[in-house]
């Protein structure tokens, strides 16, 4: 079972929210709420939980400590496989190309791309796939639902 | 009863038998596909029906509105990406059942106890309207405050483990809904100086990303195989339909109950009725979160049964249960008819008719939901490398068709990689989508509580006990706090401690 595994680096994965975090509240803190004493404030929920969540990400980077110490290169071996980092590449760039070439031209290559990547095998098949994957997308959504594609 | 003839009116007419099924076929595959919601078919119907007679135009609306509530469980259980709000609850144990090969089964359970919620959601609409819809309009800001910290205590349910973890990710998911525009005051809040911000962040787009694009990570990530589907069932067991009818009844008046409130809907009823299930049955076939087919009962019969909840304010008082319910309320207005107290005392045949639509909707759903899921059940024999690629596309889109904005894009891939990184480290997903659903009624109503008793906090608190429907609220809400503590271990460690 993956809960049974090592959580390699799970205290870094916690520093980054706690930065997070604390932008977070810095910027709830600017609004009228808890802090400023009017506590039906705009900022009062959102005080209210940047500090709870604060707290608990201190309170459970404690309790990682306990479980001993992991190195940065740990973390990334235990988070990203190819397979994964390939996927994460693909979908930022899909996301980035399609303001260019459109959904259906974007589409595809995303499509036959990352399948072709995660399987090398039979590209036609993937190809006929893929093509009716974008044709029935851009039928149901476009002229039956009437629905803007990106 | 004055107008009971109504309820005969779309059982006499072809045409709106027609409309009614057409509308419950075509709701299924909308409410299956994430980022197509109810609320924007019914909406887009609006532009072609307005011209129709009144009868068809609803009929076809009823009709989508039923079965695009529970075609979202299809996704859910298929894919652990569901294709409506409602419908994340019924992921959590029917993706389990999914992976352990019982697709087929778990979708044919969660048609046939759909229908059973919403047959019980239709019965409440058509006795109990005028004295569910009382209750409802005496709830006071204060008490849908206690009614949202009660859905913030089903955080213990949808998770196993550490309770400080599930926690962690509900308030990341309040602070998430609380960004955008305030809607109190117009002031930017959480914006960091994005403008684009404004607008706030979709909690379907955050519910696409967390589900879809983060689960595709992760099965990459294991390289999860595909699953062999058993499908010589589909229509479920008699016995364990029987055996869960108890626990279908109760969530469907959860549901009801919910679906009548303003404000709140399907997707809170689910998570509920879910919590409730969890509490509640003590041997489960499975325990929760790993297949148990309590987990797909209660939260499908819960948001079904919210659907005639939904109706019960908006045919008595002319308020909306929800989202949808507030687009039929245009649509009636279209067609010169006002919902309310007057309408039911002038045009009950209408509220009679809407009951029939309904209950001719919920035949329907029975008969279209039995259908195609065998076909469904092979989606997740697909090979990963093809189907992860289709879900993100689809995913894509589904985020983009909610405002027609590319930033929900990158919000959707955002949300895919944090939800990615929480899977890894252990963290449970759905807090963070019951956070976000529940942050605009939290600040909204406690804010309003506490303006109402202006701004003095020894007020805010004693009006909780002052008065009498609140009050019974509070003892309610403390009672589910209460029964999260495991008292006979508590009480066990404390015995033995005194008897050394």
């Amino acid at each position: 079972m993956e809960e049974e595994r090592v959580r390699s680096g799970e205290i870094y994965f916690l520093g980054a929210m706690l930065l997070l975090l604390a932008a977070v509240l810095r910027e709830a803190a600017e609004l009228r709420g808890v802090f400023q004493g009017v506590p039906a404030g705009a900022g009062s929920l959102a005080q209210i939980m940047g500090v709870g969540a604060i707290l608990l990400v201190i309170g459970l980077a404690f309790q990682t400590r306990h479980e001993g110490r992991s190195s940065f290169t740990g973390m990334i071996r235990y988070l990203f496989s190819g397979d994964v980092v390939m996927l994460l590449l693909a979908v930022i760039v899909y996301g980035l190309i399609m303001a260019n070439l459109g959904f259906a031209i974007s589409t595809f290559i995303f499509l036959l791309g990352t399948m072709f990547l995660l399987d090398r095998s039979n590209l036609r098949q993937k190809a006929i796939i893929s093509l009716g994957t974008v044709v029935t997308i851009v039928i149901l959504f476009t002229f039956l639902f009437e629905v803007v594609l990106p | 009863m004055l107008g009971l003839e109504g309820f005969l009116v779309p059982f006499m007419s072809i045409e709106l038998i027609f409309f009614v099924a057409l509308g419950v076929f075509v709701g299924i595959y909308i409410g299956a596909i994430p980022g197509l919601s109810v609320t924007m078919a019914v909406s887009l119907l609006l532009s072609f029906t307005f011209t129709w007679d009144v009868f068809p135009a609803l009929a076809l609306m009823v009709g989508i509105y039923v079965g695009g509530v529970y075609g979202g469980s299809r996704s859910a259980i298929l894919l652990n990406m569901p294709g409506s709000p409602s419908a994340v609850a019924t992921g959590l144990d029917g993706y389990p059942l999914a992976r352990l090969g019982e697709a087929g089964k778990a979708m044919g359970l969660a048609t046939t106890m759909s229908a059973i919620g919403t047959f019980f959601g239709i019965v409440i609409l058509a006795l109990a309207s005028p004295l569910v819809a009382d209750l409802a309009i005496r709830f006071a800001p204060r008490d849908y405050l206690l009614l949202a910290l009660m859905g913030m205590l089903l955080v213990g349910s949808l998770s196993r483990g550490s309770l400080a973890k599930a926690l962690l990710v509900a308030a990341i998911g309040i602070l998430v809904g609380l960004v955008g525009m305030d809607p109190f005051t117009a002031e930017p809040r959480l914006t960091f100086g994005v403008p684009r911000l404004l607008g706030g962040i979709s909690f379907v787009v955050a519910m696409i990303g967390l589900f879809g694009l983060s689960e595709g990570l992760y099965q990459l990530h294991y390289k999860i195989a595909p699953v062999k589907q058993k499908i010589d069932r589909i229509v479920p067991d008699m016995k364990l339909v029987l055996k869960n009818l108890p626990l279908a009844l109760r969530c469907s008046a959860i549901g009801t109950l919910i679906g009548a409130l303003p404000g709140t809907g399907g997707d809170i009823a689910a998570l509920m009725a879910y919590d409730h299930a969890k509490r509640t049955v003590k041997n489960p076939s499975r325990p929760f979160g790993e297949g148990a087919w309590e987990g797909v009962v209660a939260p499908e019969a819960a948001n079904n049964a919210a659907i005639g909840g939904a109706f019960i304010p908006m045919m008595t008082l002319g308020i909306p249960g929800d989202s949808v319910t507030a687009v039929l309320i245009g649509a009636l207005m279209i067609h010169g008819l006002r919902p309310g107290p007057m309408m039911m005392k002038e045009q009950p045949e209408f509220f009679w008719m809407m009951v029939g639509a309904l209950v001719l909707a919920n035949i329907f759903l029975y008969i279209f939901g039995m259908t195609g899921i065998r076909m469904f059940s092979r989606i997740v024999e697909i090979p990963k490398a093809v189907i992860i690629p289709i879900v993100i596309v689809l995913s894509t889109v589904g985020s983009y068709t909610i405002n027609n904005n590319v930033a929900d894009i990158y919000w959707m891939i955002a949300f895919g990689v944090l939800g990615y990184f929480l899977k890894m480290y252990g963290y449970p997903l759905a807090p963070m989508v019951l956070g976000v659903i529940l942050s605009p009624l939290i600040d909204a109503n406690y804010r309003r509580a506490m303006a109402l008793e202006h701004g003095d906090i020894g007020a805010f608190l004693s009006s909780f006990v002052t008065n009498p429907l609140t009050a019974v609220l509070l003892l309610f809400t403390l009672f589910m706090l209460l029964s999260q503590v495991d008292w006979k271990t508590k009480i066990g460690a404390l015995r033995q401690r005194f008897s050394k």
